[in-house]
């Protein structure tokens, strides 16, 4: 009898479950008509400040963006970061690192999700959220182009970064942010002028 | 520095709910049924302010959670203990798919909300990444049982909005 009662809990319990994962709303879509992607192509040139919210320390880089299209509908970032020593770039401990992302249009979803880069080493290209691999995705809307990266650490606390672009009349205001587990942890602010 | 100011007190509370409490494994401590009134402003909590209400099933090693707040449902998920310590991911599914070591994988770019949890010290944190309708959706809710008592704090991210965000004191109710 008591089995039975236990039993009985369980379906219930499920069934309540299942029933809360239907009824949890999805997100609300990003937009409802995104702008054309185009006027946002090209190479901006700019400064920016990041800011470690933990020790209050802040540093200067040089910002390099290039925005090109990829294949019909998509789009590929690459982004070169010069960090200074006093303001200048031409004295030892200058670091530069370049980086590059891939999007294609997400079927029927409004957004883009990231094109994995190719490697003949790879044992898989599926991304595996829970084994560590980054998730990313960009959304463009009026208020610009925002590409997410997303991370699961090994002790469970996930890590998103935000890079999001805005359009202005001589080229692009950048805001990135870093948070850790809720918790915002750096934020780099900056501007960019359009490439003749 | 208000949001870091929030934090602090966010801590505090979960902190002195678990510090009234004998030590006690967090998932087996909050098996049950809880609800208790949300404290926060009616924007920082999704569908208003007002009552909350939590549900947890299962075991230390596979465990369902419903939490709701006055719009309807908020967070549900289903999580069974991973390849980690303390980290628990989505089931991993029966037959070939298991076999071959692919049931558990969940694409959160495909459209499959991804929901994850970590257990420390006291504390059980569950997560859960919504793509599914064209942007996304990132809850963390903090649960913190002490005895009849249960702490949490609710953290929604979304796309072009503002962290909305809310702590709340549960009771126990009926299992």
């Amino acid at each position: 009898m008591r089995r039975g009662t236990t039993r009985g809990a369980s379906v219930a319990a499920a069934a309540i479950l299942l029933a809360a994962i239907a009824f949890v709303a999805p997100p609300a879509p990003a937009a409802d008509s995104a702008p054309p992607l185009k006027p946002m192509m090209g190479v901006y040139l700019g400064r920016a400040t990041v800011t470690d919210l933990d020790t209050r320390e802040t540093e200067e880089r040089d910002i390099d963006v290039e925005i090109t299209p990829y294949d019909r509908d998509g789009f590929r970032i690459r982004w070169v970061n010069v960090t200074l020593v006093d303001g200048r770039r031409n004295v030892p401990g200058v670091k530069r690192r370049v980086n590059e992302l891939t999007f294609k249009p997400a079927k029927g979803r409004g957004f883009f999700v990231e094109v994995p880069q190719r490697n003949v080493f790879a044992e898989r290209e599926e991304v595996q959220a829970m084994g560590g691999d980054p998730v990313r995705w960009a959304v463009h809307d009026a208020a610009g182009l925002h590409v997410y990266s997303f991370l699961i650490q090994g002790d469970g606390r996930y890590e998103l970064q935000t890079y999001s672009r805005r359009r202005t009349a001589t080229g692009i205001d950048l805001h990135y942010e870093r948070v850790v587990d809720g918790r915002l942890v750096r934020t780099i602010d900056g501007q960019a002028v359009r490439v003749e | 520095m208000r949001g870091k100011r929030r934090y602090l007190v966010s801590a505090i509370v979960l902190g002195v709910l678990v510090a009234g409490a004998a030590a006690a494994e967090p998932i087996a401590a909050s098996l049950g049924r809880w609800a208790g009134p949300a404290a926060g402003s009616g924007a920082a909590v999704p569908g208003g302010a007002g009552r909350v209400e939590l549900r947890v099933d299962g075991t230390a090693e596979r465990f369902t959670i419903t939490f709701s707040g006055p719009g309807g449902p908020l967070l549900a998920a289903e999580l069974a203990a991973g390849k980690e310590k303390d980290v628990f991911g989505p089931p991993a599914a029966s037959g070939l798919m298991s076999y071959l070591g692919r049931g558990s994988a969940v694409n959160p770019l495909e459209g499959k909300p991804l929901a994850w949890a970590r257990r420390e010290g006291e504390l059980l944190v569950v997560y859960r990444l919504d793509l599914s309708g064209g942007a996304h959706r990132l809850d963390r809710l903090a649960l913190a049982p002490a005895g009849a008592r249960m702490g949490i704090d609710f953290e929604r991210r979304a796309h072009d909005r503002p962290p909305e965000r809310f702590t709340a004191t549960l009771e126990r109710g009926a299992r």
